[in-house]
């Protein structure tokens, strides 16, 4: 999931958000360490393709939709920027189950469900990867420079 | 008595491949679809879905909902993917949407005490108690 570029880019903007917030806070308070947790919806390329990213092409709201969490930590540096370190966790959540257009795919899903003795249910996957960012901001909360992922 | 059990046995199996293969034509008909437009337990609203963008080749469809003259009342702004499936059906007996995506999840759309009509998504953890029995049935949970 890392390799994808069309994640990367929604990403980028969800890790960049949370160091302009925790650098927010840090100008505000003088706290240096914090945390969230988020909950959004994210996409990859669609296509009629046997490709994984166009099968999964979005996350499905109804398992979780794709989650974000994590903690941040501020360091002032001497030329009047700050570096920001984002522990980021990232969790595509999806759902395997029949095609609600088709009856036949209603049907296929309760023969399989018989003929497995009810285990053939619909499932749910979760996909989860952890990765450090390392931000390096200005006074103004603009971003400078940006390491790791997904900005790399 | 064997013959008996033999032509039991053949009636089911063709029931068994009329169903997959023949399909359920009578649960189908209840999705709107472009250019199949299905109108609400009440008749005062259709539901029908236009062709979206398409997305890297592949169509997709956008839930509209008009009154009977062709005033619209509600236009989603989500594209549904039509590879992964969509099924948009009113629920039984009320003017109630349910969008159901294979893709990105199951919502519903409803008009608001303002009679404005808006989208809705089950709380996180709560499909069993905010998806009608109905409807769950025809996701297949």
């Amino acid at each position: 999931m890392q390799d994808n570029q069309i994640l990367r880019d929604q990403l980028r903007g969800q890790v960049n958000g949370q160091a302009q917030h925790a650098l927010d806070g840090y100008l505000a308070t003088g706290a240096d360490r914090g945390n969230f947790t988020e909950r959004f919806s994210a996409e990859i390329q669609n296509g009629e393709g046997i490709v994984g990213y166009q099968y999964l092409h979005g996350t499905n709201r109804d398992a979780g939709d794709f989650g974000f969490e994590g903690t941040t930590n501020v360091r002032p540096r001497g030329d009047g920027t700050y570096e920001v370190t984002v522990d980021s966790g990232y969790t595509w959540n999806d759902r395997i189950d029949p095609n609600p257009q088709y009856s036949t795919d209603r049907w296929k899903s309760t023969l399989a469900e018989v003929a497995t003795l009810g285990q053939a249910d619909p499932y749910d996957m979760h996909i989860t990867w952890h990765a450090p960012t390392n931000l390096v901001l200005d006074q103004n909360g603009r971003v400078v420079i940006g390491s790791g992922y997904p900005h790399d | 008595m064997r013959m008996t059990i033999v032509i039991v046995a053949v009636a089911t199996v063709l029931a068994g491949c009329t169903a997959l293969f023949g399909g359920d034509r009578g649960a189908e008909q209840r999705f709107a679809r472009p250019g199949q437009p299905q109108t609400s337990p009440s008749g005062k609203f259709v539901a029908q879905a236009d062709l979206g963008p398409e997305q890297n080749g592949v169509p997709t469809w956008v839930v509209v909902i008009t009154e009977r003259d062709g005033r619209e009342v509600f236009r989603d702004n989500e594209a549904y993917s039509s590879r992964h499936g969509v099924g948009i059906t009113w629920r039984a007996g009320t003017d109630e949407l349910w969008v159901l995506s294979s893709d990105v999840g199951t919502s519903s759309v409803r008009p608001g005490a303002d009679g404005n009509w808006s989208k809705e998504y089950p709380r996180p953890g709560h499909y069993e108690q905010d998806v009608p029995a109905e409807i769950r049935e025809l996701a297949g949970r």
